[in-house]
């Protein structure tokens, strides 16, 4: 059901304020709305700063972490640790950020070094300093490369010349070379130069080559050595990372708080915002402990205000609000689909599924993720789904006598790889009862709305008219019911001719009206048809499993074979059990959405989210007894 | 008997074509949201995993032709060109709407990936809005699968 709402109007001294505000959120009470005056900018770019700082330095420390996180890994953090801050977790912070710069530029200085050795390696066998490589006063000196394929033509020129030469390695394609000539062939030299594409070569450091070389590698080993240790130093701060969240979650929480609208006048605070009606005492609570006086207002929501959406419903159904609030929130003033939508979901799930076996390691599986884990948010509501719904599983794959795929007992209802035209039509009767339970929730709504009109005249005929065909659908198989079938048939067609026009003006049109809203049945129809997927996807489920099982039963036959088997009984299995859950999780929700939604769900409304504790890294926080 | 194997192979190739497509073009828009927002991965996954669905469904038609015709696990039967003809026929709904509708439902997929990551939390709308694709591969398969299954061997 949904939560009535109530509008809480808080008054309190300005200087208690930060208490109050902090003790609000704390409890997670209240939804502060924001006043129709001007409302201050705040500056939360401190908190945004440091969030997105623990973020950038959290998946950069990722890669120095030795051992992974196990799945299960969870955080918990006590009262004072969340609320006290300390400024070791900053200094934690600027530590690791400093770490990560200087191993950046370390790593940055290697790269160039690489580089440089690179350009000297030709060169390593020059038994001289590269400084001293000078022309004289008799002969230019030439020092630089030549293209390895010019290499022998230029030599020969050289010799014409009477130049005397060394040949020296080769970088890629150049042989690196020094040459000397008589000062007075300059001229020719340098046409040979230009010829042949001679490049001259500076050295930019002084020494001997294997010297210069050495130097730089040395000056790598220190650095890898410096790179090494200050990786040593993070794979030790990753035990630390705890830290690192608890900061992050805090800065959020502390935005959150920052940003919580409010009004001041000279001397007071004015809070104005939501509170569900059934926690209206444990707000004044609140209230009593964090400040010494206040004034509290509670008002039921007025026409036109448009309180948010809480949904308070028992632990079977809560799960399947988030398949609902997928699609979109309901709106404050319907009727709660989810307790309608929840049984049904449930029970389509499973016909998807069908199968003991698969059942069962949904519920072991479920069981354990939820135990062990404890996840949050979205992943919590989705495995309390899946654990829901293996016994649906389970009693569809015992009605369809399938146990991972074999027939170890014989079914109990029919198999639908045998019989499929008879699991296609009970689909049909599974859907045909789900839209009619869709018209039921509209004729509650209608009721509920005091249209008394509406419910008996519109919604009332087609629930019989849906029932009419089902039943005289049974009866082509029963005697005597197809009689019963086609009264009510009869019966409801004509009161929707007679009176679906009622709302329209004018005499004919209030006949055509009538016939066209008849017309509403082609859609009813179409949307039973929708309903094969149901054996669709419970057959595709049963014929995967059973060629899985085919295809182990082919390789049997040696130790080896048997070995082998048991690998693609786990893998195909395995396989089949995801692909089946999603395809039945995202199937199932596109027949609650569009099949029975369709019928009678408004939406259009936004979830009740009050002031509370950010928690994205954190899971939990111990709270000591003080917790209200 | 030829004619029959045709048709199952078909309906594997070619739903399959369409669905290593599909998952292709959904996983490249996903790949580029996921670059920035790493958050999203899930629920990306999900849209992405959607037109991959059509492969298995043409697989399931071919290997209960193999079945019906003793390919697998049994005896071969000696199938008449008639009844050739008719599991090449049943295995067409599926290997052609496989195909196309996996190829289609991709590019549904994208825009509802380029939804996501503007608004992750739309990505249920998207979700639905992908899936009403598939409505007409599902209805393909049905057909098939009935056909085959009826078929007298």
């Amino acid at each position: 059901m949904i939560v009535s709402m109530k509008k809480a109007k808080i008054v309190a001294l300005k200087e208690e304020k930060e208490k109050l505000l902090l003790e609000l959120q704390k409890s997670g009470l209240v939804m502060l709305i924001p006043t129709e005056e001007e409302t201050i900018l705040i500056d939360v770019s401190e908190n945004d700063d440091v969030i997105e700082r623990t973020e950038k330095s959290l998946s950069f420390l990722k890669k120095y972490q030795e051992k992974k996180d196990s799945f299960l890994a969870r955080t918990e953090v006590s009262y004072d640790e969340f609320f006290n801050y300390d400024q070791k977790k900053m200094d934690l912070l600027l530590e690791l950020e400093n770490l990560e710069k200087e191993i950046a530029l370390k790593e940055e200085e290697n790269k160039a070094l690489l580089e440089e050795i690179k350009l000297y390696e030709p060169w390593l066998k020059l038994e001289a300093k590269v400084e001293d490589l000078k022309s004289s006063r008799y002969t230019d000196l030439f020092v630089g490369y030549i293209g390895s394929k010019d290499e022998e033509k230029f030599l020969e020129s050289l010799d014409a010349l009477g130049s005397d030469y060394k040949l020296y390695g080769l970088d890629k394609e150049k042989r690196a070379i020094i040459y000397a000539s008589y000062y007075l062939d300059k001229e020719e030299v340098d046409l040979l130069n230009k010829e042949f594409q001679f490049s001259e070569h500076k050295f930019e450091d002084n020494g001997f080559v294997r010297d210069i070389v050495k130097n730089k590698e040395k000056q790598i080993i220190t650095n890898n050595l410096f790179i090494d240790e200050a990786s040593k130093k993070l794979a030790k701060l990753t035990e630390d990372k705890e830290k690192l969240y608890v900061l992050s979650d805090q800065a959020a929480t502390d935005k959150e708080l920052k940003l919580a609208p409010r009004q001041y006048t000279l001397e007071t605070v004015y809070l104005e915002g939501w509170v569900r009606s059934d926690k209206e005492d444990d707000l004044k609570k609140v209230l009593e402990t964090s400040v010494s006086c206040y004034d509290l207002v509670l008002l039921d929501p007025e026409e036109g205000e448009n309180p948010p959406t809480c949904n308070k419903n028992n632990k079977f159904v809560s799960p399947f609000q988030s398949v609902t609030n997928m699609y979109e929130v309901p709106n404050y003033k319907e009727v709660d689909p989810n307790p309608m939508m929840s049984i049904w979901f449930w029970f389509i799930f499973g016909m998807m599924m069908g199968d003991v076996g698969y059942g069962v390691v949904m519920l072991i599986g479920g069981i354990l993720f939820l135990k062990l884990k404890k996840p949050k948010g979205m992943l919590k509501q989705i495995g309390k789904i899946i654990t829901y719904s293996s016994i649906p599983t389970i009693l569809f794959g015992v009605l369809y006598g399938s146990y991972f795929g074999f027939g170890w007992f014989e079914p109990v209802f029919v198999n639908p790889v045998k019989e499929p035209l008879t699991v296609l039509i009970f689909s049909f009767g599974v859907g045909l009862l789900h839209i009619v339970s869709g018209l039921v929730v509209k004729m509650y709504a209608s009721f509920k709305a005091k249209d008394y009109w509406q419910a008996i005249l519109d919604d009332f005929p087609w629930i019989v008219l849906l029932l009419g065909l089902g039943v005289f659908a049974i009866g082509l198989k029963i005697e005597g019911l197809s009689k019963i079938g086609l009264i009510m048939i009869a019966a409801s067609a004509s009161v929707i001719t007679i009176f679906g026009g009622r709302r329209k003006k004018g005499f004919i049109r209030k006949i055509t009206g009538g016939v066209t809203s008849l017309y509403g049945l082609v859609n009813h129809m179409s949307d039973v048809l929708s309903y094969s997927r149901l054996l669709a996807l419970g057959l595709s489920t049963a014929i995967i499993a059973e060629v899985m099982n085919r295809l182990a039963g082919m390789v049997q036959g040696s130790i080896i074979g048997i070995i082998m088997s048991v690998f693609i009984y786990i893998i195909g299995h395995i396989f089949n059990i995801g692909m089946g859950l999603l395809s039945a999780y995202v199937h199932d929700s596109r027949l609650q959405y569009i099949e029975f939604f369709g019928k009678f769900y408004e939406g259009g409304g936004y979830e009740f989210r009050p002031l509370s504790v950010q928690l994205k890294h954190v899971d939990a926080i111990k709270y000591k007894e003080e917790k209200i | 008997m030829t004619l029959a194997i045709i048709g199952a192979a078909l309906a594997a190739v070619l739903s399959g074509i369409g669905s290593a497509y599909g998952v292709l073009i959904g996983g490249r828009a996903a790949a580029g949201v996921v670059s920035e927002k790493p958050d999203l991965f899930g629920r990306l996954l999900v849209l992405q995993a959607l037109p991959g669905t059509q492969g298995i469904y043409g697989f399931i038609v071919a290997i209960m032709v193999l079945v019906q015709v003793g390919i697998l696990g049994g005896t071969p039967v000696a199938l008449t060109e008639a009844q050739g003809w008719l599991f090449f026929a049943a295995c067409m709904p599926i290997a052609i709407v496989g195909l196309l509708s996996a190829i289609f439902q991709a590019k549904m997929s994208v825009a509802a990936i380029h939804m996501t990551a503007k608004q992750p939390d739309a990505s249920g709308k998207g979700m639905t809005m992908t899936v009403l694709v598939e409505t007409y591969a599902i209805l393909a398969l049905l057909v098939s699968i009935l056909m085959v299954i009826g078929i007298p061997v």
